[in-house]
């Protein structure tokens, strides 16, 4: 039998494609449905954060984080406030360290039951386990609602200290939410976690060795279903995360479903952590007394943290005035992003949008 | 008691004696030929409304359920509770610009809305819907069933070819393949019933189901199983809607299509998901037969249960990938649907017809399949569940400093 | 690869799908009631979760950040701004301007003109947390599109304190009250 000849086909998916997560461009070059070569083109959401970030002063740049990854808004103030406070040299009181720890861990519970869902959107489910997930999230949107008046741009953290003080309500709410989250996560576990199909779709898909993974500096979720224990609140463990007690979930394989089983596991612990902090949470202030004038010393700073979607650092650089001299982000969701090609690749066209989901990116902090 | 059943009759067969009483009346003035023309095109026609009419209810239904399944109500706008949602939906898509790509081959493109539709209704002709209700008994049912089901393939590729897009004829490739490779098993997995009644007539399939007394899901439960898994792919329902695959190849092959032309595909996906929910009731359910209610309420009732399944399934499961896809038809349901046809020949032939034992037999032998599949995969299974490692204390890696 | 998976997920949708239906047994009216009440819905509570928005509107939380309000004092009449311009130079999207009149009004400084540009605005809050004066606060209104940008989002002085006399009469921000509990 002689061979067909045939030819390869580019295929421009996005960057208005329903599953791209925002607007993110792949040129796909295609034998028949295998993937052969996958070109991300990214910068369409760009828009220009570091250059405002340089123009704003120090207190201004937090509502503007918000904006990076808009799934877990507090996790990105988290990380700024606490670079800046750590160059300035501030230490905020103790119960505006626990309110930040509150609020950072339910933000990271609702950016994984966005990622789940999303995951298993692209998979197919036709948004049933979205919407499950997404009431859940819409509690946790409330609770900073409440507290802060803002549902996805709380600007709710201050360097040294948080805005507000807990309202009336809040912690009971809260601690009803967290003893009713596992059940949830058990829910849908037991709605998708077996289903024959969704083992089909992701296992031993997009396999991503843990030496390729640190090859390409991937964190996060991603990094960690690879078998690397590498968890920034461990390793280096900044604000109170030394005072609590969790475990780093682990994937064995490092394939989609690792990834989907790695991220239920870690909003497990996520809330394992917010019921410790709510217990130990003290009276007391919430916030140093405000500055009009805000002016860290001169020196430079990197600070990273474990966002939901990895290890998000800001490297600050101060002169001495009111603005940064520089501001300069390490968004966890871009580099995450630069090992897509190689997942990609040999796969097929279906797989493409599943491995996006299972990298959970968002455009604002890929393109900032 | 008497007059209760005379009205029970009456209703059950309200439907046939219209029928009679309308040839008989049109006899007085027409000739035969010209009666005989008048009643067929009659049939055509009530089906046709039947079948458009039906999307209406059909849409709200699917709509409703999907909308339960997912925590919220559906559309609940329009009308009361929302009934009307689709009778606005078909004004919006009708009003809607008609947009031809430039570059479409446009013959093609504006047959290829037409196409799947006519064998939709083409499959309405041969479903018995009640005693005596079915517009043209053939002695080859089934087989014009098979026959005209795929003709809607033509149509959904041409729309994909034409459209010059690539992710249409993405969809379009993926649909033949799917479509050819779910015919088999689905075909194979009938041949079974076919084999116990011996006839390919619809109605002799039911009629066959009341001497055994029992339905033939009883009978054959894994040649239900394989038709209706098969028959789902076959009418790219949710999880096998790979041509449409709306999370990855967007529409897939009706993609281009606007207007009154989407609202075509639309038409054929709905109408064809429930002629194979009424192809299954009559195969395996039993089709009109039950006690009390009138025939024609019980083929409807079974054949949207049957409708209800398949929204709930959409509402559950995730979608295969086009690989699998085809390694499930040729390597699961085909291999099941032959096992099942030698079996159920075998026994058929050994058993007496239309008796307990020989029901008994033939649900023992099928159970018999079914076991031999859960002991051979069960070690399988066990073996590939999987669970994360939670590290407690992970060493803190070297920093290297820069 | 039983389907086991398959039908376990498959329960979970059935229970969800009668569960609605049982939700609404349990509050009868609710669901065809179009009254203004909203009922938050319970945390464990299940059951169809979707607000049926035109009909049915959820309060807002007191310290929810909607548009800018300036408040008055009950007391004087007199708007509580000083027109310091702090608000002006705090703001990161620069959408608001303010000029001090020439004349005091009973001894305190007024503004003579104060432009909110809600189409810049990004509801930060940081001119109401820096207020000295506390001057400022956020209307719970979250309808505020409109059908062009420009002209229509300028807010001026009379407008806001219009709005700031409609949803703080008492002149302090937030208004602390209960959420609207059904009947």
């Amino acid at each position: 039998m002689t061979k067909l000849k045939t030819e390869t086909v580019t295929l421009n998916m996005g960057p208005h494609h329903p599953s791209t997560h925002g607007v993110f461009r792949l040129i796909l070059t295609l034998d028949g449905e295998t993937v052969v070569d996958v070109e991300p083109v990214v910068g369409y959401l760009h828009r220009n954060h570091e250059k405002i970030g340089e123009k704003n002063n120090w207190i201004q740049n937090t509502p503007f984080t918000d904006r990076l990854d808009y799934i877990s808004p507090m996790n990105n103030e988290f990380a700024y406030v606490l670079a800046v406070e750590k160059l300035a040299e501030i230490d905020p009181p103790e119960r505006a360290k626990y309110i930040r720890i509150i609020m950072v861990e339910l933000n990271r519970v609702a950016n994984h039951l966005i990622s789940i869902g999303f995951l298993l959107n692209e998979l197919g489910c036709f948004f049933t386990p979205m919407f499950y997930a997404l009431r859940w999230r819409e509690m946790i949107v409330d609770l900073y609602e409440m507290t802060c008046g803002s549902r996805m741009m709380p600007n709710y953290f201050w360097i040294g200290g948080v805005s507000a003080d807990l309202p009336e309500g809040f912690l009971p709410e809260c601690k009803e939410l967290v003893s009713a989250l596992p059940g949830f996560l058990d829910e849908m576990e037991q709605l998708i976690t077996e289903n024959e199909i969704l083992q089909m779709r992701c296992k031993n898909v997009a396999i991503l060795p843990p030496e390729v993974a640190t090859a390409f500096g991937c964190t996060g979720p991603l990094l960690r279903a690879s078998g690397v224990p590498y968890d920034v609140r461990r390793a280096e463990p900044y604000s109170i995360y030394d005072r609590f007690d969790f475990d780093i979930p682990i994937g064995t394989v490092g394939d989609v479903y690792d990834r989907y089983l790695v991220r239920i596991a870690e909003a497990r612990q996520s809330v394992r952590i917010v019921d410790q902090a709510l217990r130990d949470l003290p009276e007391g202030e919430t916030a140093t007394p405000k500055k009009r004038k805000f002016k860290p010393p001169e020196g430079d700073i990197y600070h990273r943290t474990e966002a939901p979607k990895g290890e998000l650092g800001f490297y600050l650089v101060s002169d001495g005035t009111e603005n940064p001299y520089r501001y300069r982000i390490r968004a966890p969701s871009f580099v995450n992003l630069q090992a897509l090609p190689y997942m990609c690749r040999g796969n097929k066209i279906a797989d493409v949008v599943v491995v996006i989901g299972s990298i959970d990116i968002t455009m604002g902090e890929v393109d900032r | 008691m008497q007059s209760i059943q005379g009205i029970l009759e009456f209703i059950d067969q309200i439907f046939v004696n219209l029928s009679f009483w309308f040839s008989s009346l049109l006899a007085n003035y027409l000739p035969e030929w010209a009666v005989t023309f008048i009643m067929m095109f009659a049939t055509v026609l009530v089906l046709i409304v039947f079948g458009l009419a039906s999307i209406i209810w059909i849409n709200i239904f699917e709509r409703k359920i999907l909308g339960r399944i997912q925590d919220r109500y559906g559309p609940n706008r329009f009308g009361p509770w929302g009934l009307l949602q689709c009778v606005a939906d078909m004004v919006k898509l009708l009003t809607k610009e008609d947009i031809t790509p430039s570059r479409a081959d446009r013959l093609i493109f504006n047959l290829a809305a037409v196409v799947p539709i006519v064998p939709t209704f083409m499959i309405l002709a041969v479903l018995p819907f009640g005693r005596g209700m079915v517009a043209t008994d053939l002695s080859i049912g089934f087989l014009y069933i098979v026959a005209v089901g795929s003709l809607g393939t033509i149509g959904i590729f041409m729309a994909g070819w034409s459209s010059n897009n690539k992710y249409s004829i993405l969809g379009g490739m993926r649909t033949v393949a799917q479509m050819v490779s779910y015919e088999i098993p689905m075909v194979l997995s009938v041949v079974g019933v076919i084999l116990l009644v011996g006839s390919l007539s619809m109605v002799s399939i039911v009629e066959a189901q009341g001497q055994w007394r029992l339905p033939f899901i009883v009978l054959q439960p894994l040649a239900f199983v394989l038709y209706f898994t098969a028959a789902i792919a076959e009418v790219n329902r949710s999880p096998f809607d790979l041509p449409e695959g709306e999370s990855e190849i967007v529409a897939g092959y009706h993609i281009e299509y606007s207007g009154i032309k989407f609202a075509m595909f639309l038409l054929a996906e709905y109408v064809n998901a429930f002629s194979i929910c009424a192809i299954a009731t009559t195969v395996f359910l039993g089709g009109w037969q039950g006690p009390i209610l009138p025939s024609w309420a019980w083929f409807f009732l079974k054949a949207y249960a049957l409708y209800f399944l398949l929204i709930w399934l959409r509402g559950t499961l995730p979608r295969l990938r086009v690989d699998q896809l085809m390694n499930f038809a040729w390597k699961t349901l085909v291999p099941l649907a032959l096992a099942n046809l030698m079996v159920t020949a075998l026994v058929a032939k050994l058993v007496p017809q239309h008796s307990l034992v020989g029901a008994i037999a033939l649900l023992a032998a099928n159970l018999v399949i079914i076991v031999c599949i859960v002991i051979v995969k069960y070690p399988r299974w066990k073996q590939d569940k999987r669970e994360v490692v939670l590290v407690s204390r992970p060493p803190t890696p070297q920093m290297e400093s820069s | 690869m039983l389907g086991f998976g398959i039908l376990k997920g498959m329960a979970v949708t059935l229970r969800r799908f009668v569960d609605t239906y049982v939700a609404d047994l349990r509050h009868f009216p609710r669901r065809y009631a179009s009254g203004p009440v909203y009922e938050r819905m319970g945390i464990t509570e299940r059951g169809a979760f979707t607000i049926q928005y035109p009909e049915v509107k959820v309060p807002m939380f007191p310290r929810y950040r909607g548009p800018l309000i300036l408040l008055t004092d009950p007391e004087t009449g007199i708007t509580k701004c000083i027109a310091c311009g702090l608000c002006e130079r705090t703001c990161p999207t620069e959408s608001i301007k303010v000029t001090k009149a020439e004349e005091k009004v009973e001894g305190q400084k007024v503004p003579a003109t104060y432009e909110y540009d809600m189409n810049t605005c990004m509801f930060c809050g940081f001119c109401v947390q820096i207020c000295p004066s506390d001057a400022l606060g956020h209307s719970p209104e979250l309808e505020t599109g409109t059908y062009s940008k420009g002209e229509a989002l300028m807010v001026n002085l009379e407008q806001m304190l219009e709005l700031g006399r409609k949803h703080a009469p008492g002149g302090v921000w937030p208004v602390e009250e209960k959420e609207a509990q059904p009947s």
